[in-house]
């Protein structure tokens, strides 16, 4: 359908009757680069214009007459020219612009800047008060992404902690896990659809709703204070100076399913709610409930990908009121081949595999965006913002496994055991909605008021998680049993979390220092509130009544099961609880300029209360808590700018980390030799983060970074044993010591006729120290023990290097993306010496443009041309732990831009 | 504005943010980092007074009563549940007990104890949760139709222990559990004597089920008809000590394994994943793998002998010691070659190993060849009936 609805629109822009017309190129008159993103417009008329990434413009449907063509660029200076134009003429004209010189602080820059355009982001880094790194959604249209994760990916600094279930994608910032960071829409906390942690899936968010990514290293009193490694905030596209219009369209596939089949199953039978939902507490389910077609797995050929997308935008009454629209639509398949092997430790702490699993995900994803921003000027000096961000995401995935059990059960050579045919059918669907209003009001010349309202709500429904376990044996003599069935297990689960958050902010510029001197002082007031709501069910199969033994499993329709837990678990699953979280913030900040020198400084206070209620089934357990700290976060930021072009920073700021609404829970979810539990006690983590950083920018589309980092974290949150005072080991998470990162950071970016480059190198080292069991045999004895290691997630070298050619006459713009990661901390084991470690990757993606006629473009996508595999290992003996095959994805596409 | 005062203002902005970095540092430090302080309130125990049992209780259910169970019966770290001889309790809706304290339930051979549900059906109720109990003794007392998973869907055994207690069970008799009958352990001593367990795991589950580091000894018990296996050791997987170490001795073993499928067969004895023990005189009968010792066993410190193996059907003779497995046949093994070869000669003995009902009376018949061939350090005879007083006394 969405098909359609393009062809139409094309059909409909194509159409358009072509009157006068006005086209060139903007340039950088030292540089000769062109400027994409300047405003060119004819003065005193409607008609204006943004050029494109190649700097060109074109003015359609020209009345003929006398006009004063004007076209102008943040940083550098207007430029106005009379031309003539008559009827059904094109006229070409080329202007090329002088930079201006002079600071240009982020005030002046507003409103006049299309922050769509790397030259803005170059800017942004280079104006702004603390470290941050911009990636543009120019930058983001040529690269080889369509999601936010994969965009963040090249970013300096970043890697991606991802999964091939449903997991989702996370960011790791210089080497620190997720929980360390945090996530804003346009400034603004996003809440998590995820059942138990803080994180926002970042593959969910489509990336043509964007306009600009900003990565913030060094925290400032304004901005919310629990982001270690940074805060990512996602800045969505805002209304345009005039008309815009543009659409996309593409069609892909992926290498994987070439060679092998994609694997489906019923959705439509799927029941969207468990049954103490539909039915009732008291009701107790009968085997013939559960529906069979969504564990019935066939084969076909997968069907090509596709993502369309749409930005419209207007301004109205005088330009008062601005209207941008965005949607967008990517239907995504894709795969995975999968080996996974369980590691156990003998009496000699030799790792060796327990249990070897090969598994294949089909995987098919949907996201749905939509972005509305509507900015309106109520008066001269009140100034209303409305943004609204909705991502829906669906997802559906088959995975099959076949696990095989190494160790016991009689197994003594490879290809003979006991095996277990697992396979699984889930389906989730994600909502994140974030919805901001916010005003600014010019109270006086020197005293400016902000406030903003926003809600921000998040859920997922998982209906029917199903899964089916077989078993069959292959005995020393390679003969094999039959296959007889083992277990179903049906689970329903859901979840929600609720923000509300008000916020104020004053700015006042004390008229005795001009605007040398900016004082700032605001606050917010966050109240939330999360549900997880889980329903599982297991099923176990009736005695065959002619052997009195197991039955053999013959098909899924043919199964005959009896419900082991009729009653289901929803009112007592480990999984459900309810918890809330109040923050208050305020802060007070001050800025101070003096020719080559900038100061901020101030201190922003937190103030935090979380609480839990879960339904525990004795009384002895605890059922509720609420833990409240303060934490005092203060900041310093130095910048030193000797010309223009160069500036020296050094920051010190403190920041906290609370720890996810799950983990205070004391839930139990009991295993064969340990038991996972929630820790009530569990602390927050705080850091103290220096930062220095040197950056260059030669011209307004160059630039070189260089910074350094040093971390200490106090109060890190682990999962790790602990308790050896007797019986069952307990698996928790807890707090330990003192974390220590230190890294390097390097950006540039480089272009030099049609030729660009740009690339990024980052080092971390981090340390901590967290407890593993450690079997000694001479002793025969087990303890726990201290081991150093880094942080969980860190890579030790990270770089990315891309290479750009662009030929505005013919239109090309070609792209080619090399990444390496370096050896990463995956998974701490709970053994001494032992974890997993992913192996150093090379990836390569490209991207091909081709301008086709004034108004499309064709574009290529091109991901994982290597076929690069994650691998992960033990680092003690390099047994693999776990082998992931993606292979290549592509994407041809089209984009219309008006 | 002067040169002076804008530089004087500056500094005073770096003095401010640096002081107050300064304080909060400090202050920071000075904190401790001894976590929440969040604990559970214990809730207060009522001494039994009525015939009808629910909630948090201490004290004695007095001899030759018949109690109810109503709901959830929880025994706090410092109550005691003392059950006197000759108590019938039915439990009913799923009830389970949950014992932080300790369990005593001390019936005799003329007054013995009943646990029981009137469904009479397995997984009626969630059977006796004893995982952080400080002591659990448990004499002459029936327990049955067990295993009712919690309301969290996990499975529920007969008898769970996880603590490095004392655990004595003595001539007692579990029937128709749905899964495990008793899983101890976390380093708990065992004494599991004299005991009958039968029909016990509708499709898994083991009837003797001894894992991370528990230490004792397993005799005299008669397993009969489980769906895994009847006696099953091994030690955890992350913390290797201590190992589970058992001597298991003098158990008649018979007709176990078959219902969990020919995939994954019970065994009479299974010795896993490092576990270390002595293995003798038991009687192994129709099982269908007989006494297992996997190359995942701590096979150095295992020793075993005299145990005695006979199959009614042909195509079990096979797997007396399973193929591919460490354990072998001993030379002071008696080992069955035929239907009619060493019959261990039972008081009743139904041949059919997938029957449901229990038409047996494993007493061995003068005569035996069980008799006067056992390993002498544990006892003259073979199987759980012996022909001296220390023998199983159902």
């Amino acid at each position: 359908m969405k098909w359609n609805f393009l062809g139409t629109l094309f059909w409909f822009i194509a159409s358009y009757a072509q009157a006068g017309t006005l086209t060139g190129r903007i340039t950088d008159a030292r540089t000769r680069q062109p400027l994409p993103g300047a405003t060119v417009g004819l003065r005193n008329t409607n008609f204006f214009t943004i050029t494109d990434r190649d700097g060109n413009y074109q003015l359609n449907n020209l009345p003929a007459g006398q006009y004063e063509l004007q076209t102008t660029f943040v940083g550098y200076a207007p430029r106005t020219e009379r031309i003539k134009l008559a009827a059904d003429q094109t006229l070409v004209r080329n202007q090329a612009l002088t930079e201006q010189a002079g600071n240009l602080s982020e005030v002046n820059v507003k409103g006049i800047l299309n922050r769509e355009t790397e030259v803005a982001s170059r800017r942004s880094e280079r104006n702004a008060d603390n470290i941050i790194n911009v990636v543009s959604s120019a930058r983001i249209e040529g690269s080889p992404d369509i999601n936010v994760a994969n965009v963040l990916q090249r970013m300096s600094g970043i890697t991606l902690q991802r999964s091939n279930g449903d997991g989702g994608s996370f960011a790791i910032i210089r080497g620190i896990e997720p929980r360390y960071n945090n996530t804003t829409i346009n400034g603004v906390k996003v809440t998590s659809p995820d059942e138990k942690s803080r994180f926002v899936p970042l593959d969910i968010i489509p990336a043509d709703l964007l306009q600009r990514i900003e990565i913030s290293k060094a925290l400032m009193p304004s901005m919310e204070g629990d982001a270690i490694g940074g805060t990512i905030n996602l800045v969505m596209k805002d209304a345009p100076q005039g008309t815009l219009l543009r659409a996309s369209g593409s069609l892909g596939y992926s290498a994987l399913f070439i060679k092998q089949g994609y694997t489906t199953f019923d959705r439509s039978v799927i029941r969207p709610k468990g049954f103490t939902e539909t039915n009732g507490a008291d009701y107790r389910v009968l085997p013939g409930d559960f529906s069979r077609g969504n564990l019935n797995f066939t084969s076909k050929t997968a069907p090509p990908s596709g993502t369309a997308g749409l930005t419209w935008g207007n301004r109205f009454r005088d330009n008062r009121l601005g209207i941008l629209v965005g949607a967008s639509y990517q239907n995504q398949f894709s795969g995975a081949i999968s080996e996974f092997n369980s590691i156990t430790i003998d009496q000699f702490n030799v790792p060796s595999r327990s249990d070897v699993a090969n598994r294949t995900y089909s995987t098919n994803l949907v996201n749905y965006g939509l972005n509305v921003h509507l900015d309106y000027q109520l008066t001269p000096r009140h100034k209303l913002n409305l943004f609204n961000t909705l991502l829906l995401s669906d997802l559906a995935q088959a995975r099959l496994s076949v696990d095989t059990s190494l160790i016991g059960n009689g197994r003594t050579r490879p290809g003979i055991g006991f095996i277990n045919p697992v396979n699984r059918s889930l389906t989730n669907h994600q909502l994140v909605e974030n919805a901001k209003l916010d005003g600014t009001v010019q109270l006086a010349d020197n005293l400016l008021l902000n406030y903003a309202g926003v809600l921000s709500y998040a859920t997922k429904r998982a209906p029917d998680r199903a899964e089916i376990t077989n078993d069959y044996k292959i005995d020393d003599q390679f003969r094999r049993t039959a296959t007889f069935f083992d277990q179903i297990s049906h689970i329903w689960q859901h979840n929600s979390d609720r923000d509300y958050t008000g916020l104020l902010n004053l700015t006042y510029l004390p008229k005795r220092f001009g605007d040398a001197l900016e004082l700032r002082a605001g606050g917010l007031y966050r109240t939330k509130s999360r549900e997880n709501r889980q329903d599982s069910y297991i099923l176990k199969p009736t005695l065959d009544s002619a052997t009195g033994q197991k039955q053999v499993f013959t098909g899924i329709q043919t199964a005959r099961w009896t419900v082991y837990n009729p009653a289901g678990t929803y009112e007592y699953d480990a999984n459900n609880y309810q918890a809330q979280e109040q923050v208050g913030a305020f802060y007070a900040q001050g800025r101070y300029r003096r020719q080559h020198w900038q100061v901020l400084t101030g201190v922003r206070v937190e103030t935090t209360t979380q609480s839990f209620q879960i339904n525990t089934v004795t009384t002895a357990q605890l059922n509720h808590a609420t833990v409240a700290y303060t934490d005092i976060l203060p900041s310093l930021h130095l910048t030193y700018r000797p010309t223009d072009r160069q500036n020296w920073r050094a920051s010190y700021f403190r920041s906290l980390s609370r720890p996810g609404y799950f983990e205070l829970v004391p839930y139990q979810i009991r295993g064969q030799d340990s038991d996972e539990v929630g820790n009530p006690n569990l602390r927050h983590a705080v850091a103290d983060n220096f930062d220095l950083r040197y950056e260059l920018y030669p011209n307004a589309n160059d630039q070189l970074l260089i910074g350094t980092f040093y971390k200490r974290i106090q109060n890190p949150i682990e999962y790790a044993f602990t308790s050896f005072s007797g019986g069952q080991l307990v698996y928790t998470p807890r707090n330990f010591g003192t974390a220590t990162n230190i890294g390097l950071e390097v950006a540039f970016t480089k272009y030099l006729g049609n030729w660009g480059v740009t690339g990024n190198y980052t080092y971390t080292d981090s340390r901590i120290s967290s407890s593993k069991i450690f079997n000694d045999p001479v002793t025969q004895t087990s303890s726990l023990v201290l081991q150093q290691r880094p942080l969980q997630g860190q890579t030790d070298h990270v770089g990315n290097l891309s290479l750009l050619y662009r030929h505005p006459a013919s239109g090309w713009f070609v792209q080619l993306a090399y990444g390496y990661n370096g050896r990463t901390l995956r998974q701490v084991t709970p053994f001494l010496g032992t974890d997993y470690y992913q192996r150093p990757q090379h990836t390569l993606a490209g991207s091909v443009e081709k301008r086709a006629g004034a108004r499309f473009v064709v574009f290529a996508k091109l991901n994982n041309l290597l076929n690069t595999p994650t691998i992960l290992e033990v680092n003690t003996n390099h047994l693999i732990v776990q082998r992931d095959i993606n292979r290549a994805s592509y994407l041809l596409g089209l984009r219309y831009t008006r | 504005m002067n040169q002076f005062s804008v530089y004087r203002s500056m500094m005073l902005t770096v003095a401010v943010g640096l002081s107050l970095t300064a304080t909060t540092l400090l202050t920071s430090c000075s904190k401790s980092s001894e976590g929440n302080n969040v604990v559970p309130a214990q809730p207060a125990s009522n001494p039994i007074t009525g015939t009808s049992l629910a909630g948090n209780v201490k004290g004695a259910l007095l001899t030759g009563k018949t109690y109810t169970v109503t709901g959830d019966v929880m025994v706090g770290p410092k109550d005691t549940l003392f059950v006197q001889r000759g108590v019938t309790v039915n439990v009913s809706g799923n009830s389970t007990f949950y014992v932080q304290g300790a369990l005593i339930s001390e019936g005799s051979q003329a007054s013995p104890i009943t646990f029981t549900s009137p469904s009479g059906k397995p997984g009626s109720w969630g059977g006796f949760q004893c995982d952080s109990a400080k002591y659990v003794r448990i004499q002459w007392t029936h327990i049955d139709y067990t295993g009712g998973p919690d309301p969290t869907g996990s499975a529920r055994v007969s008898l769970i222990v996880s603590k490095p207690i004392t655990v004595i069970v003595e001539d007692s008799w579990l029937k128709s559990g749905q899964d495990d009958g008793f899983r101890l352990q976390g380093g708990c001593n065992v004494s599991i004597l004299r005991n009958t367990i039968e029909s016990g795991g509708s499709t898994d589950g083991e009837a003797i089920n001894i894992k991370t580091g528990a230490t004792g000894t397993v005799a005299y018990n008669v397993v009969w008809s489980q769906a895994g296996s009847a006696i099953k050791l091994e030690t955890s997987t992350t913390a290797l000590f201590p190992q589970t170490n058992v001597k298991v001795y003098n158990n008649t073993l018979v007709s176990d394994g078959f219902r969990r499928g020919a995939a994954e067969p019970g065994r009479g004895i299974l010795i896993d994943r490092f576990a270390q023990g002595a293995f003798y005189n038991n009687l192994i009968v129709n099982d269908y793998n007989g006494l297992d010792i996997t190359t995942a066993a701590d096979t150095k410190n295992i020793t075993y002998g005299n145990n005695y193996f006979y199959a009614t059907a042909d195509s079990l003779r096979k797997f007396y010691y399973p193929a591919g497995s460490f354990g072998k046949q001993q030379t002071s093994d008696i080992v069955s070659t035929a239907t009619t070869d060493k019959n261990p000669l039972f008081t009743k003995f139904d041949a059919n190993y997938n029957s449901t009902t229990n038409n047996n009376d494993f007493h061995l018949q003068s005569g035996s060849p069980a008799l006067g061939v056992g390993n002498t350090v544990y006892n003259k005879d073979i199987g759980a009936y012996t022909s001296d007083a220390q023998g199983n006394k159902h």
